[in-house]
């Protein structure tokens, strides 16, 4: 087991190292604006042997997290991802029953994930090693896993301090956690946001840990791709003093300059439209590199998009649209969500920024979407949450440039597997449309429960008066002329000569 | 004098010329708004059979499009479609099968009801003229060749073509189901006096009426288009497997058309699917009798056209689902039917069925508009009871042309 606990700081902010008090036994500090990152490597002895044995059935199994709370980060913590729970993987073998990976993922809160039906399969048009399967859920806050997670991790002496650990999960913006088969080992990440944090680190209870106090800096000879890192670390137990740090390297992820907000048009009616406005179009980069903006959308099943409808070039373009670049499968157009088996869908559109002059302006983007039928409801309403989108621009680069050397890199966010590996993400701030919530509110219209009651009986009175007065007629015409053409004639001529 | 205008312009030349220029003028308006406007005028239903041709055209099944539901036939037909300078070949074969289906009219009305060109014109004109008509098909809903299919039927069955009008039959059915509520209408019109075999004695016990009944004509129709139904099911099934089978057939049985439409089942079978207990299977028991069965019975054998018309009206006015598309499946009758009719003796009559007609639709379109782009919940009771009064107003109309139907005497059409 390896802990590693990162506080980053603002460029502008200054500590002296000499406040850092390094015990045996933990590492203490001044309160200072920073975020932090909590990175603990463990291998799979190392995890209670029920664990264990679920992620031995796995290839891998990535759990990403993302807070629905607006937050502020620093490069190179810059990636994003929609609000909720992400989970996806890769079963070592194809037939693979879900359940006691479902099971073992209700920690984080009542998961709608049993059937395998719910998971939908990635492997189209995806970089190889991309996990097999998908399921998204929503999850507000990590403070029923953090308890539920207590008794199963928290063992020992240290046990009061590892539930106070897990506790700080309260707090936390993001979340991850990753199994791979080769190496066997379970890495997790969390992420709190910048805010002013007293530095406090107790000594991991069975391994190393370390600690780094940090923020941006020029090592010499930083390349103009390269993110530069100083600061100092220390290892508790190891080293008495802090040991200056300075360094760089390639980030995956980046910061773009500007910010979006999502929002649904009003009236939202069956057929809603996703407002992106972002706040500028000018691209990362210079004009050289090739990035271009996208927008990766999860989507829960009582929304989705018509990848049919996102095919036309000019009703795109009439949306500041550029391609549908990919669509999850897969997405029932009709169905309603209540017969909807797969959790929902993921679409990554590549937006068309204005360019020239209005570049430097604010500009938005049209999402056209289409909602699900739902349950009946007392209200005739039924609210849902769509979860904001993560927009960004990639940039193309070269194909080996060794983003996995960076201590802080990040993958498996989702829409990464469907850039080639050499890509830089950049990505645009998202500010909440109101209050302080990345999720975007709509109200659904559906029958009134109190419906039933009338329609039932309703519905067939009336097709049985519309029946019975067909019928009438039909015997009306019966008792005149029967059914038949000859005897009718006769009649009729007998009629007409009386 | 305009009348003698408007009644030259009945005329076969003109008739047809101005139904393809309403049709080009269409088409050619319609390409120009796809090009130029995000709001595109052609229906998503024709990028749904367009993308199945170009599956087809690459060696793929048509089913490999989402909610294509219908026979590859149809994919096939619009193979052209996959070339992108013909992609609104389509259009103009459904165009085209508008007027041959007005074609048809015109040759039932003139050969087989004894009309005069000009009449039998401004008769058809209400089918080839008729905006709604030609919207339709210019945008690329494959309806107007079920026009043109079921008045084919009609033709060879009056022309007494019986192996004709067992192939259109099978090929109908195989091509939209619906068209098997005429195979009861006609099995049941083909009797001596309608085969031109002249009035034979009635037969003294039941067996001889049921031998009688089975007459060589019936088995042959029944064969041919069994066999032809059969025979494109088999040949779509060895070729595309179980997706054709589920897509073209079982989908329409199994469906929940929860999604509001026309229909008086709408809400509540969108209640019903919200309930998985529950089963709406019985639904098709009024709209079979009356479609199948007593319509048939009734009228088939005093004038197939008006049976074939009212078993339609019944079919589409009972069924699970019903969109304005359906209504065109009985307005090719009509041109057949109005002659006579008392909706045009009495024009008061007939103004007040097309009127509420209109405002049936009228009404419920603007619950659907509240609904789908002010996001009301207009459901319940808006909606529903707009559903229920215009499935009310259909009755009645079908009320009248059953009583029309049944009282007509086909020969005594003729004679006007």
């Amino acid at each position: 087991m390896r802990e590693r606990i990162t506080y980053f700081r603002p460029q502008d902010a200054d500590m002296d190292p000499n406040q850092l008090e390094i015990h045996d036994t933990k590492v203490q500090g001044p309160a200072i604006e920073a975020l932090k990152e909590h990175k603990i490597t463990l291998t799979l002895p190392e995890l209670p042997s029920e664990l264990a044995g679920l992620l031995r059935d796995l290839e891998e199994l990535h759990l990403r997290w993302a807070t629905p709370a607006s937050y502020n980060t620093l490069e190179p913590f810059s990636s994003r991802i929609s609000p909720g729970l992400h989970v996806s993987y890769t079963p070592l073998k194809e037939d693979h029953d879900p359940e006691k990976l479902c099971t073992a993922l209700q920690a984080f809160g009542r998961l709608d994930c049993s059937s395998p039906d719910v998971f939908i399969n990635l492997s189209d048009g995806r970089q190889p090693g991309s996990p097999a399967l998908f399921f998204y859920n929503e999850l507000e806050k990590l403070d029923g896993f953090a308890k539920r997670l207590g008794p199963v991790v928290c063992s020992g002496p240290a046990a009061a301090e590892c539930r106070k650990q897990l506790q700080d999960l309260k707090d936390a913006v993001s979340l991850d956690m990753s199994y791979d088969s080769t190496s066997e080992s379970v890495k997790i990440q969390a992420l709190w946001p910048l805010q002013k944090r007293e530095i406090s680190v107790p000594a991991s209870p069975k391994g190393r840990t370390e600690v780094g106090i940090l923020s941006r800096g020029a090592p010499p000879g930083m390349e103009a791709h390269e993110i530069g890192v100083s600061g100092v670390l220390a290892v508790i137990g190891e080293t008495k003093e802090p040991s200056p740090a300075l360094f760089a390297f390639a980030a995956r992820h980046r910061a773009a300059s500007g910010s979006f907000t999502s929002k649904f048009q009003q009236p939202t009616g069956l057929h809603p439209t996703l407002q992106l406005s972002l706040s500028t179009a000018a691209p990362p980069l210079d004009e050289d590199a090739e990035c271009a903006p996208y927008a990766y959308l999860t989507l829960p099943k009582v929304i989705f998009a018509d990848r049919y409808q996102l095919a036309d070039e000019l009703f795109l373009a009439s949306k500041n649209l550029a391609a549908a670049k990919y669509v999850s499968e897969p997405v029932d157009l009709e169905a309603p969500a209540y017969t909807t088996k797969e959790w929902g869908s993921n679409v990554l559109l590549q937006l068309a920024p204005p360019k020239g002059k209005a570049a430097a302006k604010d500009w938005t983007v049209e999402v056209p979407l289409h909602l699900r039928y739902l349950k009946p409801s007392p209200t005739g309403k039924e609210e849902a949450g769509i979860p904001y989108p993560a927009v960004f621009w990639a940039c193309g680069g070269e194909e080996d440039v060794g983003y996995a050397v960076s201590p802080f890199d990040r993958l498996n966010l989702g829409y990464d597997g469907l850039f080639s590996p050499g890509t830089t993400f950049w990505h645009v701030s998202p500010e909440p449309e109101a209050g302080d919530r990345l999720i975007n509110n709509i109200s659904v219209p559906v029958v009134t429960e109190g419906a039933s009651q009338w329609v039932g009986v309703g519905t067939a009175v009336a097709v049985a008066l519309g029946f019975i007065w067909v019928l009438m007629k039909l015997m009306g015409g019966y008792a005149k002329s029967g059914h038949d053409t000859v005897a009718k004639t006769a009649e009729d001529e007998g009629k007409k000569e009386k | 004098m305009s009348s003698s205008i408007l009644s030259s312009l009945f005329r076969p030349a003109p008739l047809f010329s101005l139904a393809a220029l309403l049709r080009l003028v269409l088409l050619l308006y319609g390409n120009w708004q796809d090009a130029h406007s995000a709001v595109k005028y052609t229906d998503i239903d024709y990028l749904v059979f367009t993308d199945a041709a170009r599956y087809v055209s690459n060696g793929l099944s048509p089913y490999s499009r989402e909610t294509y539901r219908y026979t590859p036939l149809l994919a096939w037909m619009l193979i052209p479609t996959a070339k992108p300078h013909l992609f609104s070949f389509g259009k103009v074969v459904f165009a085209l099968a508008d007027l041959l289906a007005g074609w048809l009219i015109v040759r039932v009305l003139r050969k087989q009801r004894g009309m005069s060109a000009e009449r039998a014109g401004a008769f058809a004109a209400i089918w080839l003229w008729n905006p709604m008509v030609a919207t339709i098909s210019t945008r690329g809903s494959s309806e107007g060749l079920l026009g043109v299919l079921t008045m084919a039927l009609l033709w060879a069955v009056e022309g007494k073509r019986v192996s004709v009008a067992g192939f259109i039959l099978g090929l109908g059915v195989h091509f939209k189901i619906y068209p098997f509520i005429y195979a009861p209408a006609i099995i049941w019109w083909m009797d001596d006096e309608h085969l031109g075999k002249g009035v034979s004695k009635l037969p003294a016990s039941f067996a001889g009426a049921v031998i009688k009944f089975l007459s060589p004509q019936r088995i042959q129709l029944t064969l041919i288009s069994l066999s032809t139904f059969m025979g494109l099911n088999v040949l779509m099934y060895y070729i595309y497997g179980t997706p054709f089978l589920t897509h073209s057939y079982f989908h329409h049985v199994t469906r929940i058309d929860h999604r509001h439409n026309f229909s008086p089942y709408n809400i509540f079978l969108y209640l019903a699917s919200a309930d998985p207990s529950s089963s709406s299977l019985h639904a098709f028991l009024p709209q079979l009798l009356l479609s199948c069965l007593f319509i048939p019975f009734v009228i088939a054998k005093k004038d197939l056209a008006t049976s074939m018309m009212a078993q339609t009206f019944a079919f589409v006015t009972f069924n699970k689902v019903c969109t304005s598309q359906y209504f065109l499946w009985y307005m090719i009758f009509l041109p057949l039917y109005l002659p006579g009719s008392s909706m045009l003796r009495v024009p008061r009559l007939g103004i007040t069925a097309l009127l509420l007609w209109v405002l049936g639709q009228a009404a419920w379109l603007q619950q659907g508009y509240q609904l789908e782009f002010l996001g009301d919940s207009t459901f319940f009771p808006g909606m529903w009871l707009a559903s229920l009064a215009f499935f009310l107003i259909n009755c009645w109309i079908l009320g009248i042309v059953i009583s029309d139907g049944a009282e007509r005497n086909i020969q005594k059409v003729n004679m006007m």
